[in-house]
């Protein structure tokens, strides 16, 4: 279809507002790249300068001082196991419901789904208290414990993943002679890899960039998030503002490759996530 | 949603459960259902427990007692002390119009115009999307920078550029005339993107008949954007009102990256948040309480309210 004149223009003018809100995106983070290559005096004098050298100097120092390793570790360690116990604990309950009618099964999903419309907010002091009394704060299997909760948004897709997928796969896997666990380990998971999959993506990113779990029930630990976020705070004080930049830039490094790699497998799922609602 | 209903539920070995299938569905389904069972039904019968409860300081070993209604008289007496709930609720709730008559209004128009295939379409919308997988913590931090008073590029341009003298300009996320403005502002800036995105996908499923007729009718770009595309996505559009709605009672994670509660910006979810840090669990249970009775009524009538709204039209 041919555009009209005006149509153009109008075109050319938001692309061009598109363009505005984009560069104050990127921006910082141009910011935070270039002056993570100066000396904290560097850049104190002059913060839009380039960098006379490129010196790693703070990227070195942002390991050897701040443990940058040890809360990449922790951060590695809570992602995948977090994101894996927390999709298995969802896919399970989605199948199982999805699948089988049972004693109580109709119950379970309806409570599950009553549950879900209560703000978490209400209950975030008992749950402190519970986990308090069953020791698991301030250690990393207790954060995992919280992320392994089955219901939630990944359970509804999932659920509906599971009703979409035909039983007589089962059935002919039954007839052979397999069992309910190869079924579902065998037939059904691997049928449903490519919901698991877009739904794991986004539990992923959720549990690298939580702040609010570590921050509560790991006070003693860093995850890159409570780490970084204790950094920027204590630059306000130090002046140590470029080395927090060089932490930053690293922390930041994992996820745009894994986005760069997938993003447009992340992209088509996102936009075809809209339909959850 | 709605086609979920179309699948009948399909019983795997005919209307009768095997031994095998029973044992095998205790087997799943343990650890997940005690999950839920402590951590879902205990944890919300002992929040309300927990409301009228507290520690007695009084006794040599901690030990707990009723206390009635105490804890919520507690907060009535904090709410006439100062103006920390009177603020807490103002800026909550005014995350209310941030998302729902400046967010969403203006993404509707921006997806619309990524589906329009305007120039540079395709750089924008994967720029648009990188907040959505860039940590919190991060955004904050380089948000808060752009703002700060010595190394900030803001001030630095007002200061050297629009030649303000240095006490003109304010400091942005500590003066509490400008901090809570500055969390609206971060929440428009980090949290569009996605919006965006969502609601240009959900454009894309649009049948294109339907935007061709319109177009043959001369309807505009702007009658097209709002009286055909917006009944049409309606389900995802409603999706975000209802989260506007959520977000008042919800938000804690602004003034916890952004400012940590410094220059009035705290909200109703960041004050029951820090009460648990305090370790004042008690108080904050019966907050929790009362956020329950306000935020569910408020959240199931704006579903009830947006269902009404477009209830004919089916995606």
């Amino acid at each position: 279809m041919r555009l009209s004149k005006g149509t153009k223009t109008l075109f050319i003018i938001v692309s061009v507002l598109f363009g505005i809100y984009a560069i104050t995106l990127v921006f910082p983070f141009l910011y935070t790249l270039n002056n993570s290559f100066k000396t904290n005096a560097e850049f104190i004098s002059d913060v839009w300068s380039l960098p006379k050298k490129f010196n790693f100097d703070n990227y070195i120092e942002a390991f050897e001082e701040n443990n940058l390793l040890n809360m990449f570790f922790n951060t590695i360690f809570l992602t995948a196991c977090g994101t894996f116990l927390s999709i298995m604990s969802a896919s399970i309950m989605a199948y199982v419901l999805s699948k089988y009618k049972f004693w109580g099964s109709s119950l379970i999903y309806t409570m599950a789904i009553i549950f879900m419309v209560i703000p978490n907010l209400g209950n975030i002091a008992a749950t402190y208290k519970l986990m308090n009394n069953l020791g698991l704060v301030d250690s990393l299997p207790g954060l995992l414990v919280l992320y392994m909760g089955p219901f939630g948004s990944t359970f509804l897709l999932l659920y509906s993943f599971f009703k979409g997928i035909s039983w007589s796969y089962a059935e002919a896997a039954k007839i052979d002679g397999a069992g309910n666990f190869t079924v579902f380990f065998r037939i059904m998971l691997p049928q449903a890899r490519a919901g698991i999959g877009a739904v794991g993506f986004m539990v992923m990113i959720g549990v690298w960039n939580d702040y609010y779990t570590p921050f509560l029930y790991l006070p003693s630990m860093y995850t890159l998030a409570t780490g970084l976020q204790d950094l920027s705070t204590q630059a306000t004080t130090t002046g140590a503002y470029t080395q927090m930049f060089a932490a930053m830039v690293i922390s930041i490094i994992p996820l745009l490759v894994l986005f760069a790699c997938f993003q447009k497998t992340i992209m088509e799922n996102t936009v075809a996530g809209g339909l959850k609602g | 949603m709605k086609e979920k209903v179309k699948h009948t539920l399909s019983t795997p070995s005919g209307d009768k459960l095997w031994k095998g299938d029973k044992i095998f569905i205790v087997l799943m389904i343990a650890i997940p259902m005690l999950h839920f069972a402590l951590f879902t039904l205990y944890v919300n019968f002992d929040s309300f427990i927990m409301a009228f409860q507290d520690v007695d300081y009084t006794a040599e070993v901690n030990t707990l007692k009723w206390v009635g209604l105490d804890n919520f008289k507690k907060f009535f007496t904090e709410w006439g002390e100062n103006d920390l709930w009177m603020r807490a609720v103002i800026n909550s709730f005014g995350y209310l119009p941030v998302t729902v008559c400046v967010m969403l209004p203006l993404s509707i128009f921006a997806g619309y115009f990524l589906y329009r295939k305007i120039p540079l379409s395709g750089l924008y919308k994967i720029l648009f999307f990188l907040p959505s997988i860039i940590s919190i913590v991060v955004l904050a931090i380089v948000f808060r920078n752009m703002f700060d008073a010595s190394i900030g590029p803001i001030n630095w341009i007002l200061e050297n550029i629009f030649k303000m003298s240095k006490d003109d300009i304010p400091n942005w996320l500590v003066d509490e005339k400008y901090a809570m403005w500055i969390l609206y502002l971060y929440a428009i800036w980090a949290g569009i993107g996605y919006n965006v995105v969502l609601l240009f996908g959900a454009m894309t499923r649009v049948p294109t008949e339907v935007i061709e007729s319109g177009r043959l009718d001369g309807v505009g770009i702007f009658r097209e954007m709002f009286q055909i595309f917006v009944p049409i996505i309606w389900p995802t559009v409603s999706t975000m009102i209802i989260f506007g709605v959520t977000t008042i009672f919800t938000q804690y994670i602004h003034p916890m990256v952004l400012t940590s509660g410094n220059g009035k910006t705290y909200t109703i979810a960041y004050l029951i948040i820090s009460k648990v840090n305090q370790g004042r669990l008690y108080y904050s249970a019966a907050l929790g309480i009362m956020l329950i009775v306000i935020a569910l009524p408020m959240i199931e009538f704006t579903k009830w309210l947006t269902g009404k709204i477009y209830d004919t039209v089916e995606t």
